[in-house]
């Protein structure tokens, strides 16, 4: 039905009105019909009788001229078109014909089940009437009579109704037209406006009300707070878009938006700024003509492992300014999900950390002049003590010379101590600039000498399990300075009598690639690590002494075997009478050439 | 010639609390005159280093001093009573308590009672920097230091 609803209107008015007008038609039709049959077959008969009444003194005394003329009075009937009497035995005695045509042509008397005067199987009726004197049947009259009569009455019956029916029609359309001015010419227009306001996206048109109060005016009116609310969400929408954007434009960093698929579709007025890029460069994946050749397939790598996981995405690399300058960026990514929980898009941010990078290495070297100078003083204590017992023991050794022999053994004992020393010691001050193999196990020998001192007021005992093939490539002096802030503190942490367990071996990595290295551990019995503070330790300056710690050196310690690309897991117990905490440095026996290796640190706290 | 406030008991030496011996700050040299007419100089040496202090201690005793040693700065201030000492040699850098400490804790308790600080490493310039802001002055030599040049040092303290 693809008529419009103004047609369909029409063509249901017109078919119920001429149906009804039909119906109508037929009903009057039939009963007329039966009517004017009944009464011209009455007709027939009452005639039949008259003329059989007077054709009774004809038939008794044989007189057919006399039939002959009563028959003639049928000339006044013209729809009868043959008349005729019959003796009782069925013999023709007296007729009339209309017309010519048929003048002396007799018909034989019919059956009375021959006849049934129908009507259009009958083109003409017939009626026999018997004729009777004192109960004697005297003859039969026989009477037959065209139907002219009643197709005259149809056809103008059938006249009637073709003009009925065309007023009707014409009564109909007029009304149909109407009716389309009150119902349907309002839908038409609503039809018409929204096929508009869906063209143009023009939410700001209005239906004109039709002033009547049927349901059509409520449609308009629904129809027309439905836009007023379309067009209060826009603004509201294109309200929060805006605050997005300058959400987005002042932020520090460079934001961008991408699609679940990863295309990048959106960049904030920063990215513009630094890049020094247009909008139109950045299209389909622009972004990559920024990134430095070396990172880049890493980044698209983990990029498109990140959009088929889902898991947010985050990572450091370069990318070039306006300038051709690279700096770096701590890029992080997240993906917003719909509330079925798939991916709509991806939105991230990349931060300049060029700043803190350098901050940070900085406060690393500070530290580390830091701990150098720590360690000097110590060094310093460490020789200047067995000096003033030299000192004090060649005084001796001169004043008594009896006793010389004993203090000068005691002298010499305290000479070793400065040899051993100065040898072990010298190594924090000499660093080379490429890595070299060395021993770890001759590395904690030299820094469990420099604490031998503290270890044995402390009466610590010491527990050593050094493998002698543990070697690996690294920088001697940061490697010394990992151990001795890892021997220091458990010094400090551990009571008077405790013990001190310390291993290295030859191990592989405990991740998937399993890399060949030495492991590093180190067990103390000390108090503990709380694991509230498990996740503060390696951050810089956290310190739990305040008075001579500063809360540098497991920071330093983390960064020093990050650059060794080595691994630090912490594992630590406080409970009463079994506490203790366990450092465990993994270093790699060979570093490989990737600055943007990932940090791996783990700190794990034990109930 | 000063009083000295002091009263002998039983072979030790007692200052009495109600009367404290403010003789000795006007006039210390003159105080420790009197002492080492009456006996001999006593010195306590402390440091951590039994080399140092078994040396020193034996050194100090050979020169005519009354010399005794003590580990720690708390076996220190527990010898005090007994000891009476007239001058202190302390090692700065101890464990527990350290030397600067100790020095704040003996003049709160014997004002008279001499205090020498001998410090092996720099990081001593920090704690006397401390004490010095809390209005405590030390003596301080470094370590190494040869027995004469010390022996001479207590000596001119001594006066004469």
């Amino acid at each position: 039905m693809n008529e419009s609803i103004a047609k369909k209107l029409t063509l249901l008015n017109v078919i119920a009105s001429v149906t009804a007008l039909l119906c109508a038609s037929a009903a009057f039709f039939a009963y007329d019909w039966t009517y004017a049959r009944r009464s011209l077959l009455n007709r027939m008969s009452i005639e039949a009788q008259i003329i059989g009444y007077n054709c009774i003194t004809p038939l008794v005394f044989n007189d057919p001229q006399s039939a002959q003329r009563t028959l003639e009075a049928l000339r006044a009937s013209p729809h009868i078109i043959y008349g005729a009497v019959y003796t009782p035995a069925g013999r023709f005695f007296a007729g009339y014909w209309r017309g010519a045509k048929m003048e002396g042509h007799l018909l034989p008397l019919p059956a009375p089940s021959q006849i049934r005067n129908r009507f259009p199987f009958d083109s003409e009726y017939a009626v026999v009437e018997p004729i009777f004197l004192h109960d004697k049947l005297v003859g039969t009259v026989y009477l037959r009579s065209d139907v002219g009569e009643l197709i005259a009455r149809l056809e103008s019956y059938l006249t009637i109704l073709g003009i009925m029916s065309l007023v009707s029609l014409g009564v109909a359309l007029v009304v149909s037209r109407t009716a389309r001015e009150a119902i349907s010419s309002p839908i038409v227009r609503l039809a018409e406006t929204a096929r508009l306001i869906s063209r143009d996206n023009n939410f700001a048109v209005r239906m004109e009300p039709t002033g009547s109060r049927d349901e059509i005016a409520v449609l308009i009116n629904s129809f027309n707070s439905m836009l007023s609310e379309i067009q209060r969400r826009d603004a509201a929408l294109q309200e929060s878009e805006a605050q997005f954007r300058t959400l987005a434009d002042s932020v520090p960093q460079l934001a961008w938006m991408a699609e679940a698929d990863g295309r990048l579709f959106w960049y904030n007025q920063r990215w513009y700024d630094y890049t020094g890029t247009t909008p139109e460069q950045m299209l389909g994946g622009g972004w990559e003509s920024l990134h430095d050749s070396k990172t880049l397939p890493d980044v698209v790598k983990r990029w498109k492992a990140s959009i088929q996981t889902g898991m947010r995405f985050e990572m450091v690399f370069p990318l070039r300014g306006k300038n051709g300058t690279y700096r770096d960026f701590l890029t992080i990514a997240a993906p917003l999900r719909d509330s079925h929980g798939s991916i709509v898009r991806w939105f991230g941010t990349n931060t300049d950390i060029t700043e803190r990078r350098r901050a940070e290495d900085a406060l690393r070297e500070s530290e580390k002049l830091a701990a150098t100078g720590r360690l000097a003083a110590s060094i310093a204590h460490e020789i200047n003590n067995p000096l003033e017992a030299l000192a004090n023991l060649l005084f001796l050794a001169k004043r008594q010379p009896s006793k010389s022999m004993n203090f000068l053994v005691t002298a010499e004992q305290e000479l070793d101590r400065i040899a051993e020393i100065t040898r072990h010691t010298l190594g924090f001050y000499r660093d080379t600039s490429t890595p070299v193999k060395m021993s770890v196990s001759e590395i904690a020998d030299g820094v469990l000498a420099l604490y031998d001192r503290k270890l044995r007021f402390k009466k610590i005992s010491l527990i050593k399990r050094f493998s002698q093939d543990a070697t690996i490539c690294g920088f001697p002096g940061e490697i010394r300075q990992v151990l001795a802030n890892l021997v220091a503190n458990a010094i400090e942490a551990m009571p008077v009598e405790g013990r001190l367990k310390i291993k290295i071996s030859p191990a592989r990595e405990f991740t998937a690639a399993g890399r060949p290295g030495v492991r590093f551990t180190i067990l103390d019995n000390g108090p503990g690590i709380a694991s509230e503070q498990m996740t503060k330790i390696f951050e810089p300056f956290y310190t739990t002494k305040k008075d001579v710690g500063t809360g540098l050196g497991l920071w330093l310690t983390q960064n020093l075997v990050r650059k060794h690309q080595g691994s630090i897991r912490v594992r630590s117990a406080v409970n009463h009478g079994r506490c203790g905490t366990a450092f465990s440095i993994f270093f790699p026996r060979e570093m490989v050439q990737n600055e943007y290796l990932p940090a791996q640190s783990r700190a794990e706290a034990e109930g | 010639m000063t009083m000295v406030q002091l009263h002998y008991d039983s072979g030790l030496w007692f200052f009495d609390p109600a009367n404290p011996p403010g003789g000795f700050a006007d006039d210390p040299e003159g105080a420790l005159r009197e002492i080492s007419n009456s006996r001999r100089v006593r010195v306590l040496v402390v440091d951590d280093e039994p080399t140092i202090t078994e040396t020193l201690v034996e050194i100090l005793n050979g020169e005519g001093f009354d010399a005794m040693a003590a580990s720690t700065g708390e076996a220190g201030l527990s010898s005090l009573q007994s000891f009476m000492p007239d001058v202190i040699i302390s090692d700065v850098v101890m464990p527990g308590m350290n030397g600067v400490e100790f020095g704040i804790r003996v003049r709160s308790l014997f004002p008279k009672c001499r205090i020498i600080l001998f410090s092996g490493q720099t990081a001593t310039v920090d704690l006397l920097s401390d004490a010095r802001k809390h209005g405590h002055e030390f003596e301080i030599v470094p370590k190494p230091i040869k027995p004469q040049n010390l022996i001479a040092m207590i000596r001119r303290g001594v006066g004469n």
